[in-house]
């Protein structure tokens, strides 16, 4: 356990001293395999994982639900799905900060990245809150925190890694983002609704729509949340796999960008080709997490875990509430799948020796990074607003990110007393 | 010796390029590939032999292809937490040192996987279903990570001919 504690410091200085994550995963790993078991034992498994992960059908899905988000993303449908939330929600103090969460919601249902949910949504809302002269503070804040809904709502790229990771069921985690992704949405409207209360100006109410325009406004999204029911649906019903899904999910995206004239031969060239290294880059985390993984394993760390947990007289719920509470400190300090690579496989053992479900465990790790995407400093979703919006302070958009923060706290604590919600989905399955 | 180093550097930038339009294609027919299954077994009650056995390659495809531009560029995954540290003579010599790790660390590994290749094409061993020799996959993966090796050494010189300059993945300096 000491060699694998060792090893773990040894990845955080590396990468610390900004050594490409997968590299310093992969390196340590090999090291301290090799310092175990023999350093040619240590580079066949190392090479043997890079073979078989590196033609995985599992993953597969990866590439295939990035195509989809950055194709929606370019098809310009965020800009649609606002304004269909706006149709309904902008009259409201608020209102446009409400709709943002749920045009995020939606567009979360079809793109499995935080981040890019983020970077479009500031897009398309920022500009229309601002014509509304809501306050810097709440029209970021709503965005940066809307946007980390991007990787619970399904699809999702980081519960499919969590998923190979941990041989969890992807259809089922999939399944399981669905409600406690819908319980975010709602926390987090509370919590405009709750900024606007202690300060009106904040967020003025915008013009209503009538009937006629909200119905026009639903007409322009139908094709947005066709595309979701049909692929998130085909896997609850059983009629695709994760990866048909994605499949037929990215061809629709394709499909859907062509009929709306958004797509040139170039403009899929460029997609397929950031795809691509996205892909190629996810990749090279998940090869250096597996081999360090295996070291991990090797050095007995989850065993050890294990038996300091069992030592002490905590409850299994305890556990989870200090594993998550080690996820809220590491957020201050990693990106998101850095940390699940990091931390799943000597989590996960420990998990689910306690007698927990690997796939409840999943949410609560993709809840906990959702809020790492918002915690300072490093919150990407936050930097990444900063990137779009270069007038707004870091420290304001962090300051009115704070109420969203707090109803994220309690929507974790929720779903680790309430099982049911994430798993009552699946259960039906 | 600069204009050598612009050709090679224009060079290796053409031939990643390359190699990421290739990955980008695959892509496409991995779209078209899932698709013709799900509606060859539901429409037509004839799925297409072998899917599984073509994803995964071309999986292989997609991210292999992707390792030379990756690579090149120096466009990973990093936790970017301490602005110091990539800046100025000590970005630069960290640069240095960290990419000379990488080249050694693919070296070893592209040798392991080569290894892999070689038993495959002796033992003859083939995919279940559509009988493709295996060698040629892995060997495609010993050769893609071969070149990243080499495009991270590329990119060594290149750093090594403008001491105290370090670029990030978009060409901009820092």
């Amino acid at each position: 356990m000491t060699a694998a504690l060792i090893g773990f410091a040894a990845v955080l200085l590396l990468a610390f001293m900004r050594m490409p994550l997968g590299i310093a995963l992969g390196l340590v790993g090999v090291i301290g395999f090799g310092e175990l078991s023999g350093y040619r034992a240590a580079m066949s498994s190392a090479s043997r994982l890079v073979i078989d992960a590196g033609q995985s059908y599992g993953l597969s899905v990866v590439p295939l639900f990035i195509l989809m988000g950055l194709m929606v993303e370019r098809g310009g449908m965020a800009k649609e799905l606002y304004r269909a939330a706006f149709s309904f929600l902008g009259h409201r103090r608020g209102g446009l900060a409400m709709s943002t969460i749920c045009a995020c919601g939606m567009f979360s249902a079809i793109c499995g990245s935080s981040l890019a949910t983020a970077a479009t949504m500031s897009k398309v809302a920022m500009p229309e809150m601002r014509r509304y002269k809501y306050s810097d503070g709440l029209a970021t804040a709503s965005i940066a925190a809307g946007g980390t809904l991007g990787i619970l709502i399904p699809p999702s790229v980081i519960l499919v890694i969590y998923g190979l990771i941990t041989n969890a069921s992807v259809g089922k985690l999939f399944i399981a983002g669905v409600l406690p992704g819908l319980i975010g949405v709602l926390f987090y409207l509370m919590a405009v609704m709750y900024v606007v209360s202690r300060n009106p100006s904040a967020g003025p109410a915008g013009e209503k729509s009538n009937w006629k325009e909200r119905l026009i406004a639903l007409r322009d999204v139908w094709t947005t949340l066709g595309l979701f029911t049909f692929v998130i649906g085909g896997i609850y019903v059983g009629a695709f796999t994760p990866t048909e899904a994605a499949g037929m999910g990215a061809a629709g995206a394709i499909a859907i960008a062509w009929w709306r004239g958004a797509l040139s031969w170039s403009v899929l060239m460029d997609v397929t080709r950031e795809t691509a290294l996205t892909t190629a880059k996810l990749f090279m985390v998940v090869f250096g997490a597996m081999i360090f993984s295996n070291f991990v394993n090797r050095a007995g760390l989850p065993d050890g875990l294990l038996s300091i947990v069992n030592s002490f007289d905590v409850s299994p719920l305890g556990v989870i509430f200090i594993i998550l509470a080690i996820y809220l400190v590491l957020g201050c300090v990693f990106e998101s799948l850095s940390m699940i690579l990091l931390t799943v496989p000597i989590f996960a053992p420990v998990v689910e020796a306690l007698g927990f479900d690997l796939v409840w465990f999943g949410i609560l790790v993709v809840v906990a990074t959702e809020i790492s995407l918002i915690t300072p400093p490093i919150g990407l979703n936050v930097f990444v607003l900063k990137g779009v919006l270069k007038d707004v302070p870091v420290s304001t958009i962090f300051k009115g990110v704070t109420p969203f923060w707090i109803a994220d706290i309690f929507r974790l604590v929720l779903l680790a007393l309430i099982p049911a919600i994430a798993l009552f989905l699946p259960s039906l399955m | 010796m600069k204009s050598f180093l612009d050709k090679t550097e224009g060079l290796a930038n053409t031939a990643s390029l390359f190699a990421a339009n290739v990955a980008a294609i695959i892509l496409l027919i991995l779209v078209v590939l899932t698709c013709v299954d799900v509606v060859g077994r539901y429409i037509f009650t004839m799925p297409l032999t072998g899917a599984v056995e073509l994803v995964r390659i071309c999986m292989a495809g997609i991210i292999f292809f992707s390792f030379p531009i990756m690579f090149l560029k120096g466009d990973h995954i990093i936790v970017d937490l301490f602005a110091f540290l990539k800046k100025g003579y000590l970005g630069w010599l960290l640069a240095v040192i960290l990419l000379v790790i990488s080249i050694g660390v693919a070296v070893m590994l592209g040798d392991r996987v080569y290894d892999y290749a070689i038993r495959a094409l002796e033992d003859g061993d083939t995919t279940e279903y559509l009988e493709i020799p295996r060698y040629i996959v892995v060997g495609f993966i010993t050769l893609a990570i071969f070149s990243a090796a080499f495009m991270s050494l590329l990119r060594l010189v290149f750093m090594l001919s403008t001491p105290g300059v370090v670029e990030d993945d978009s060409g901009e300096v820092l």
